[in-house]
């Protein structure tokens, strides 16, 4: 009976969370809705489920799906089958991975200069990013983690919040702190604003040991005050060591009532979905308003979001889920936006990407382009590093995603935009297509030489299939969608003009991989 | 560029450490007693010795030399490899090619067939590894293969093993002897192989043994049921502490169990400030598990060798009794009250945060000592001693202290203040950890004492290699306690007829002193102990043998063992060379002394020539100058400038000299070279 009982409660309880969830879908849609009308955009069709799909698992695993889970995908009739596709990949190791990545450039896990983080600190910082993504701790609570951590790098990985500055003086690590957890430019605060926020980063100092680059972060013990203020002006006479004053910001940047750390994060994971932020580029949010911005005499510095109603419902709904980033991805893949087509009517089309009506079409991260490749192509890079002795080689067949060092790169992938971690900023990475990437996948002996393998790799050297079959999956595998008929009609006459009919396979795939929809996410 | 350094860094390790061979590692670095095992040693110089040094109940049953692999050219690497594919389907040795003028003959590549499996796969590794010229190490390219029994009732626990021949004996390394079963990973299997190696299950209690090369991470299986607590207890830095040619210097190694959907279930990286993971895993549920060790940033290579020890349960902290050293103090639990020296606290910093303070009985005629005990005894406690005066005023502190680098703790992190009290009164002292970290095993050890000037000594290296007609060098390490800045003067027992020539005093206020030790002819002739003393009004201090080792390019560790060895070496006719006199030198700055060795005579047969005379290490502004030989005196001048820092040392003095040798077999005379040591001299310079 107890039993019974219990599987009851769990029962009604996930239900009314589902409805909840349900309901804040509707909420988000409503907002984006009202916009979209009161710019007067068509509201364009929903992707298909193979587009839906492939965008999903690019955006949520940096993975393509393999064919019979598109096939499986395509054949499920259940209404409810995106949101189960979403609640699934969050659960799956390479979210974590491609979550961590990119906490990765947002806090410049970097071992080199000049970042200087060392290998074993960023081996360590890493890992604290890939197990709070994989456990979906309340990024409330890693935030005042990173706020307030001391210790050595290499054994309290939040301490390295502050070891990963170019810049460790408090005006450094001022501007990190604004940049990487407000989104804010500090160097466009006003002045007394800049000495003020300084102030919270007055106490940290750093002493070596006799391990080989280890640094213990603490703070000072010595008594004084100190004047600090935080960027919307609420000023703190903090007496140390008694109080430690990034204890102080800690409470401030995670109080439910700060508007400005929530909406700077959902802003930051609506721009990974996206491409782009509600506040784009997501690190340039508006300051607090000043004197002369609430006489209407300027505007604040920063960018204006795209629609500031949306932005503060996803900074409410993070907040009252306790900074859980799984439940906002989760929302905003559900909404209308993320599930839209990526066309519309042509004279539109601007207005409704800027205003997330369509799904804006993008390049490739560089690291999940080349993952993909790769993938396609059944080679992985080696990836080495010679900085530290003997060198690290990473194992065979590690995704370009899974490399924690920003200092651990390849050619291939700063050709295609890799950020190198510099500055954290967003701009880093680069998302444009220019010619020496056109040239490698067109003329890459790498590419052509490996697609070439494919047919044997995927089918075997004696493979019975008929034609239409290989052809199918080899789209599937590429593309995620079946092949239509009128290109399997190209394909074959093809294939039939060829003297070597095998040669069609190294073709088609190489066709494939330099085509847009391989290449862009939409 | 790198690679001056790397090569310079490397001879200055070696110049000491390995001239009478030196072992990099020891894999498997333990056994279980009543079995007979399969140990590998990695090193240089470690070839011709014939016994082992590994305390009682290990014996050795068989020695293999791994011989040099010269780089085979290249029809010959591929003669090889068909043969090993043959020899992996039992097939005949391929027939090999009529002109093999240019291989290479080795005694393995003639008998790949007559390998053991252990051969085998060390063959394997070097032959199909890609050779990376940065990556070589020569401090570990040499192998020894020790078949060693274990005798059933030889004592467990750790031990130091060392090869040795009748006049040399290597460095020490690490040996485990357990009760509990013992594996290793798996051998090495070449790439391409077929063969199917099934993951081996890590004995619960057990330990596995392995080796990380680069990229690698090795598996073992558990099973565990729901709920179940089993501790997984890494050794790899302590078997490998340093390593001069890596950065950072030691293995970093990280524990990972995954459950059998290949989903990580726990992770470990270091144990408070100990890089050895130690991982307490809670089974989730029942199942087959897989425990994963890798280096952190995915290095590897030989010397990268761990021990994995499992047991059920989760360990259970006991606080360690009070160092020696203040044992005697009466303990005193510190709280509702007020402290009078002498008197010793122990307590726990038990959550982050907390504090723990209490008052100090202190006047100004009697400065007191507050001392911690935490870090150098393996807690994590990151002390730090703070001083109130009565208007709650901070008049003192202190963190961190210097102190030698001796052992494997890399962070000083016990503080140490002398307080000189402004007036007689009640203080506040607080003890804290300096990053507001605190546990259960944030324990400390408190010393509330009146100076006690002494000191702990050190010398090093382990082995003197001293020449029977000449002298060695070696160093002597101390730290100072409490104030002490008096000269030290080192005495030997058990000495065998070797005695300290030169100086023989550490200087006032210094930590380090070059001594020479001379072995008069005849006086030794085989490998024997020392044992080296100096005196503290009544008290004996017995200095404790140990070798300097390199970590990372840059810093050096003096790692203690048990025996001081001294061995007969031989040296090119040292005995002809000898001081006019052994005074005390002192000279001013922008001043210069002259320096007179007496000559005997030199064989003139042999053409000899004397290069040059050096000062080992002088400090910066000090230069060697107008260097003369006449009539059996070689003299030159020691020259000071007069930007030189004030100093007090013992001065060690080589003498360069280069001979003919004895004609080759084809009549050529190749000159020789030579370095001797004169003893040291004190020089002061004011």
């Amino acid at each position: 009976m107890k039993k019974l009982l219990t599987a009851l409660f769990l029962t009604l309880l996930s239900i009314s969370l589902f409805a909840q969830a349900d309901k804040d879908v509707e909420k988000l849609n409503a907002l984006l809705e009202a916009d979209w009308k009161k710019h007067q955009l068509e509201e364009v069709p929903v992707a298909p489920d193979h587009v839906f799909l492939r965008r999903a698992m690019l955006d949520i695993r940096g993975i393509l799906p393999k064919p019979h889970e598109v096939k499986r995908f395509l054949a499920d009739k259940n209404p409810q089958k995106r949101a189960k596709l979403i609640d699934d990949m969050l659960e799956s190791k390479e979210y974590a991975e491609l979550m961590a990545m990119r906490y990765s450039d947002m806090f410049r896990i970097k071992s080199e200069f000049p970042i200087n983080l060392w290998p074993n600190a960023v081996h360590a910082y890493h890992h604290y990013f890939l197990e709070n993504a994989r456990h979906d701790r309340s990024f409330y609570t890693v935030t005042r983690e990173l706020l307030t951590s001391n210790g050595s790098n290499f054994r309290v990985a939040p301490a390295n919040f502050f070891r990963a500055s170019a810049n460790r003086t408090p005006s450094g690590l001022a501007q990190s702190t604004a940049l990487s957890l407000l989104g804010m430019r500090f160097e466009n605060f006003s002045g007394d604003r800049k000495q003020a926020f300084e102030g919270f980063f007055k106490c940290i100092k750093y002493k070596s040991t006799d391990e080989w680059k280890e640094e213990i972060v603490y703070n000072d013990n010595t008594p004084r005050t100190i004047e600090a203020g935080t960027p919307d002006g609420i000023d703190f006479t903090i007496k140390t060591p008694d109080t430690d004053p990034r204890k102080v910001l800690a409470d401030w940047m995670t109080s439910p009532g700060n508007r400005y750390f929530a909406r700077a994060y959902v802003n930051r994971v609506w721009s990974w979905l996206f491409g782009k932020g509600i506040v784009d580029p997501a690190d340039d949010m508006p300051l607090p308003e000043n004197f002369w911005n609430k006489l209407k005499l300027s505007t604040p510095s920063g960018q204006q979001p795209s629609n500031p109603e949306l932005l503060d419902f996803l900074a409410d709904y993070f907040t009252k889920n306790n900074g859980s980033t799984k439940k906002l991805i989760r929302l905003i893949m559900l909404s209308k936006a993320y599930n839209a087509h990526w066309k519309t009517v042509n004279h539109q089309q601007a207005a409704a990407e800027k205003r997330f009506a369509v799904y804006p079409v993008r390049r490739l991260d560089s690291e999940v382009l080349v993952d993909i490749i790769s993938r396609v192509l059944g080679v992985y890079e080696k990836y080495t590093s010679v900085i530290p002795e003997p060198f690290t080689f990473l194992p065979q067949a590690t995704r370009a995603v899974q490399i924690s060092d920003g200092s651990i790169s390849s050619r291939l992938l700063d050709s295609f935009g890799r950020p190198p971690r510099d500055s954290g900023r967003i701009s880093e990475r680069k998302r444009i297509i220019d010619d020496s990437q056109r040239l490698f996948l067109m003329n890459s002996g790498w590419i052509y030489n490996n697609a070439g393998r494919f047919h044997n790799r995927t089918f075997g050297k004696k493979s019975r299939l008929k034609l239409r079959d290989k052809v199918d999956t080899v789209y599937l595998t590429i593309l995620s969608r079946h092949v239509t008929d009128s290109e399997f009609k190209t394909i074959r006459k093809y294939q039939n003009d060829l003297k070597k009919k095998w040669l069609l396979w190294g073709d088609l795939v190489w066709a494939l991989v330099n085509s847009k929809e391989f290449i862009y996410q939409h | 560029m790198k690679k001056l350094f790397i090569t310079a860094a490397f001879a200055l390790t070696a110049a000491n450490v390995f001239a009478a061979g030196h072992i990099g590692f020891c894999y498997p670095a333990g056994a279980q007693r009543g079995q007979t095992v399969d140990i590998v040693l990695g090193g240089q110089g470690i070839g011709g010795k014939r016994q082992i040094d590994a305390g009682p109940g290990i014996e050795i049953e068989k020695i293999t030399y791994v011989p040099g692999f010269p780089v085979p050219a290249g029809d010959q690497r591929r003669y090889m490899h068909r043969w090993i594919e043959a020899l992996e389907h039992n097939k005949p040795r391929p027939v090999m090619p009529e002109n093999t003028q240019f291989w290479r003959v080795t005694p393995w590549y003639d008998n790949l067939d007559k390998l053991n499996e252990l051969e085998t796969a060390i063959f394997q590794r070097w032959f199909f590894t890609p050779r990376n010229p940065l990556q070589m190490s020569p401090s570990i390219n040499q192998r020894v293969i020790l078949k060693l029994k274990i005798d059933k009732n030889a004592p467990t626990g750790k031990r130091e093993l060392r090869l040795k021949s009748y006049s040399d004996v290597t460095n020490p390394v690490p040996f485990f002897v357990s009760d509990a079963p013992e594996i290793k990973e798996p051998l090495y299997r070449r790439p391409g192989s077929k063969e199917v190696v099934p993951t081996p299950y890590i004995p619960v209690p057990g330990t596995a043994n392995g080796q990380i090369y680069p990229g690698e991470c090795d598996k073992f299986l558990f099973k565990a049921k729901k709920g179940e607590v089993i501790t997984f207890t890494t050794t790899a830095r302590e078997l490998v502490p340093f390593i001069g040619d890596g950065v950072p210097g030691h293995f970093q190694a990280v524990l990972e169990v995954f459950n059998s959907d290949g989903r990580s279930v726990a992770f470990a990286d270091d144990h408070h400030f100990n890089p050895d993971p130690l991982m307490v895993f809670k089974a989730p549920a029942d199942g087959v598990y897989t425990l994963a060790i890798r280096d952190a940033i995915y290095r590897g290579r030989a010397d990268f060798v761990y021990r994995i020890s499992a047991v059920r349960g989760a360990p259970k902290f006991v606080m360690p009794p009070a160092p020696a050293r203040i044992s005697d103090l009466v303990l005193f639990d510190g709280r509702n009250g007020s402290v009078t020296p002498p008197a010793r606290l122990q307590g726990v910093i038990s959550k982050p945060q907390e504090k723990f303070s209490f008052i100090l009985n202190a006047s100004p005629e009697k400065p007191v000592v507050l001392e911690l005990f935490a870090r150098r005894m393996g807690s994590p406690l990151d002390g730090i001693i703070n001083i109130y005066d009565q208007d709650n005023k901070l008049i003192a502190s202190n963190d961190d202290i210097k102190r030698p680098r001796v052992g494997l703790t890399l962070h000083n992190a016990d503080s140490y203040l002398l307080f000189k009290a402004p007036k007689k009164g009640g203080y506040r002292v607080e003890i804290a950890d300096t990053t507001g970290a605190g546990s259960a095993e944030h324990y400390y050890h408190l010393r509330i004492d009146f100076p006690r000037p002494g000191f702990i000594g050190y010398i090093t290296p382990s082995l003197l290699s001293v020449p029977r007609n000449g002298c060695k060098q070696f160093t002597a390490i101390v730290e100072r306690l409490d104030g002490f800045d008096k000269e030290i003067k080192l005495e030997l027992r058990n000495s065998h007829g070797c005695k300290l020539i030169g100086e023989n005093t550490i200087p006032a206020k210094s930590e380090r002193a070059t001594f020479t030790l001379q072995a008069p002819k005849k006086a030794i002739n085989k490998l024997v102990n020392i044992e080296v003393f100096a005196r503290n009004g009544r008290e004996i201090i017995n200095f404790c043998a140990g070798d300097e080792l390199m970590q990372a390019f840059a810093y050096y560790h003096v790692v203690p063992s048990k025996k001081l060895y001294v061995a007969p070496s031989w040296s090119w006719n040292a005995h002809l060379f000898a001081w006019s006199d052994l005074k005390k030198v002192s000279i001013k700055k922008g001043g210069s002394a002259t320096f007179k060795i007496k000559v005997g005579n030199l064989p003139q047969t042999e053409n000899p020539t004397i290069d040059s005379v050096e000062p080992i290490d002088p400090p910066t502004g000090v230069t060697v100058s107008d260097m003369t030989f006449i009539d059996g005196t070689l003299s030159f001048k020691y020259n000071v400038s007069k930007d030189c820092a004030q100093f007090e040392r013992n001065q060690l003095f080589l003498v360069r000299v280069s001979y003919d040798r004895k004609p080759d077999r084809r009549g050529i005379i190749k000159k020789a070279k030579n370095a001797i040591t004169l003893p040291v001299r004190r020089i002061s310079v004011r």
